[in-house]
């Protein structure tokens, strides 16, 4: 099982994305590229801020690096960022991303009117960081 | 810089209808004509417990949080439909009955899913704010 945050887990989650027929409809005309941020908690295991990015474009990733520098990350399109642990509650299904956003448990950078036309892909994706079989850094055995 | 953001740490939601106002106007800098006169909102998410007021007034867009004074409009709704409010097709600023996204606005305001206070008194208010939202 992939332990989260890592590139395996990373890896199974874009073949997750590039699986997905609804992914697909609901981003068929997105164009963009994404930064994931994973904040860093010591105490949880993640000593240091990790950069994912993902190139999206028109409902499927044709690529994705892990642990990238953040000024190659800041160029993404959009930027999604919150602690260690508010990422854990969203792949759990726990933490809406869209209330997150609210809250300002999650941050997001990016054109807001493009997130607000594509929420339901948006939405998607995250439904899909959900359906990796993840083992989560903090609770390894 | 047309919005501003008095509070020393803004809200989530704070953040978002601000940042959704400003790249509107960026976008379509005609927009800029909607925020000269006076008028002023708040929109309650009551399923996050988060509230935003946003005041109008010659050419400045003010985004504080939680619900300031006694604004002209008030839009409370959930989260989801928040969000969706802003993709809906206009028309004279108000949702397009035309639509099945305007209908569904229509259906939400019926069922008191979505409540807008000062919807009969402030029309062309309630039609600027939603022409600044809109993408």
């Amino acid at each position: 099982m992939p332990e989260f945050p890592s590139k395996e887990w990373l890896d199974v989650y874009v073949e997750r994305i590039n699986e997905s027929v609804e992914y697909r409809e609901a981003a068929a005309d997105w164009e963009g590229d994404i930064s994931y941020v994973f904040e860093a908690e010591p105490d949880n295991g993640v000593p240091d801020e990790v950069w994912a990015w993902l190139d999206l474009w028109h409902g499927e990733c044709r690529g994705s690096k892990y642990a990238l520098p953040p000024d190659e990350g800041e160029k993404a399109k959009f930027i999604i960022r919150a602690p260690y642990s508010r990422w854990k509650e969203v792949i759990r299904k726990e933490l809406d991303p869209v209330k997150g956003m609210m809250q300002g448990k999650l941050k997001l950078k990016g054109d807001l009117p493009t997130i607000v036309r594509y929420v339901k892909a948006a939405n998607e994706l995250v439904n899909l960081a959900g359906s990796v079989p993840t083992e989560f850094v903090d609770e390894k055995s | 810089m047309n919005v501003q953001y008095p509070d020393p740490v803004p809200n989530g939601l704070s953040t978002m209808m601000g940042g959704l106002i400003e790249a509107n106007l960026t976008a379509h800098p005609e927009r800029a004509a909607l925020i000269q006169k006076r008028a002023t909102y708040a929109i309650v998410a009551p399923d996050v417990d988060v509230a935003v007021s946003i005041r109008l007034y010659r050419g400045t867009v003010t985004v504080r949080n939680g619900v300031v004074g006694r604004p002209n409009v008030v839009i409370r709704a959930n989260s989801d439909d928040l969000m969706s409010l802003s993709a809906v097709p206009l028309r004279f600023g108000l949702p397009d009955l035309k639509t099945k996204e305007g209908r569904d606005v229509n259906r939400k305001l019926l069922k008191g899913q979505l409540q807008v206070k000062g919807m009969l008194r402030h029309p062309g208010k309630l039609a600027r704010l939603n022409k600044l939202m809109s993408v």
